[in-house]
């Protein structure tokens, strides 16, 4: 093909025009805010006992941003065996406070978290995991990546694992 | 028909010689000595007890001979030493607890004092021999016709690290003598489909071309022992990518001339026991 030359105004036009139409759509948005709904199944067992959950976020590009929006237990002795979670987040935190609350039966939970969303490219990009793990029971690890870069309202379906699931994401744009 | 029988005998006996001195091999010169807690992370607000298995077996993990002890070598996350009091040494594990209170990274080290054997040949045949012995020991010892005579000793060193909430490096650092083998991923972050990288020190710099092996426990239960075979680099670096979860082994083995009233070689074998954790 051959490369066609456009005269030096043209082609300040066309630049211009590119410069615009990413002005318009990619106009920053600073904030989001991630509304995480999600379900504990109801499990049938006579040695059912309620299960440590952690629902988190990490930037997908270098895993830094860590932040937790969740975390429920009973004792922090059994901290550990919300394995990736503790591994990621839990073991460098001095305070669970904000976050933390004791387990919840089975039933629909939602929690919410704001996210700075004005990076770019790549580092708008989050992961979000749960994870879920019962005495005599079963671990689930969840995880969603969410594009922060594209228009909002976006919405995520969670598939259903043993322990936690399904659930849904739905992240907006954070009112001034 | 009997000048047969004792020809046999003798040829069967020489095959059976040769096959146990092959058996015996260096194998049962380096019988890994391995500990394995009960628990390598742990979380909480206070300490809790560890209890840990000891013994030297072929059969990863699975107990074969007990282990003395008494010189076992314990760092909490500070830096400190820790002293063990009573443990139990049955026929085939030893078994001992700690207390770990210090969030941080624990390291449990127990060596084998070293411990020396003479190997030689001799008779017509040439016939490999050997004796527990040290050079002054088998001078007294050695039949007049001995040939190719050489010592060894052998100085081993089996270690785990128990970490209690944030890890710690401390105990990780180098002592700068001898041979050491160093985890470079911290051992509570081996996970399965990561890369772990370990580092061997000699004298404190880096050596390369030392014998790495690291099998994944429960040999029993596999035909195939799966031993993942490799050499250090040039900067002493080994790296592995494990997908098995469980417990896992590595040894690192070093052989350096030694030319001491004791012995002409010393064999220099680490071995650490570390958690692949599923992801």
């Amino acid at each position: 093909m051959n490369l066609i030359k456009y005269p030096n105004v043209f082609r300040a036009l066309k630049r211009g025009g590119v410069i615009l139409i990413c002005l318009f759509l990619f106009t920053p948005i600073s904030a989001v805010e991630l509304e995480i709904t999600f379900e504990l199944p109801e499990i049938k067992t006579s040695k059912y006992r309620r299960p440590f959950v952690a629902v988190w976020l990490e930037r997908k590009s270098d895993r830094s941003d860590n932040q937790t929006v969740a975390v429920w237990y009973d004792d922090k002795k059994w901290l550990k065996d919300i394995r990736k979670w503790w591994r990621k987040a839990g073991r460098y935190q001095d305070s669970l406070d904000g976050f933390s609350g004791a387990t919840r039966p089975a039933g629909r939970y939602t929690v919410t978290v704001s996210l700075d969303a004005s990076q770019e490219g790549a580092d708008n990009e989050y992961l979000v995991y749960f994870e879920a793990v019962r005495e005599h029971g079963n671990r689930s690890l969840l995880k969603q990546t969410i594009n922060l870069s594209k228009t909002f309202p976006q919405t995520y379906e969670i598939k259903q694992g043993q322990e936690i699931g399904p659930g849904l994401i739905i992240v907006k744009e954070l009112e001034e | 028909m009997n000048l047969g029988c004792a020809k046999i005998r003798r040829i069967i006996k020489q095959w059976v010689g040769i096959i146990i001195l092959c058996s015996l091999g260096s194998a049962t010169l380096s019988h890994p000595i391995w500990i394995l807690p009960s628990t390598f992370n742990l979380s909480g607000d206070v300490g809790e007890w560890v209890t840990f298995d000891v013994s030297a077996s072929h059969t990863l993990f699975s107990f074969d001979k007990s282990v003395v002890l008494d010189e076992l070598q314990i760092y909490s996350p500070d830096g400190d030493r820790n002293y063990l009091g009573q443990y139990y040494k049955g026929r085939r594990r030893s078994v001992f607890d700690h207390h770990i209170s210090q969030s941080g990274t624990y390291r449990f080290s127990v060596s084998r004092p070293p411990y020396y054997f003479t190997s030689y040949k001799s008779g017509k045949r040439e016939t490999p021999k050997r004796m527990m012995a040290n050079k002054q020991e088998a001078q007294q010892r050695l039949p007049k016709n001995a040939r190719e005579v050489k010592t060894m000793s052998i100085d081993m060193e089996a270690s785990a690290f128990v970490t209690f909430n944030e890890p710690t490096g401390t105990v990780l650092e180098p002592k700068g003598k001898g041979l050491e083998l160093i985890p470079q991923t911290h051992p509570s972050d081996i996970i399965a489909g990561e890369e772990v990288i370990f580092l061997v020190l000699m004298n404190g710099e880096p050596e390369e071309e030392v014998e790495i092996e690291m099998t994944a426990g429960g040999t029993r239960y596999r035909d195939d022992r799966n031993i993942q075979i490799f050499q250090t680099d040039k900067q002493g670096l080994v790296s592995y990518t494990p997908t098995q979860p469980g417990p896992w082994y590595i040894s690192a083995v070093k052989t350096v001339p030694l030319n001491d009233e004791k012995t002409d070689e010393a064999m220099l074998i680490r071995f650490i026991t570390f958690e692949v954790i599923p992801e």
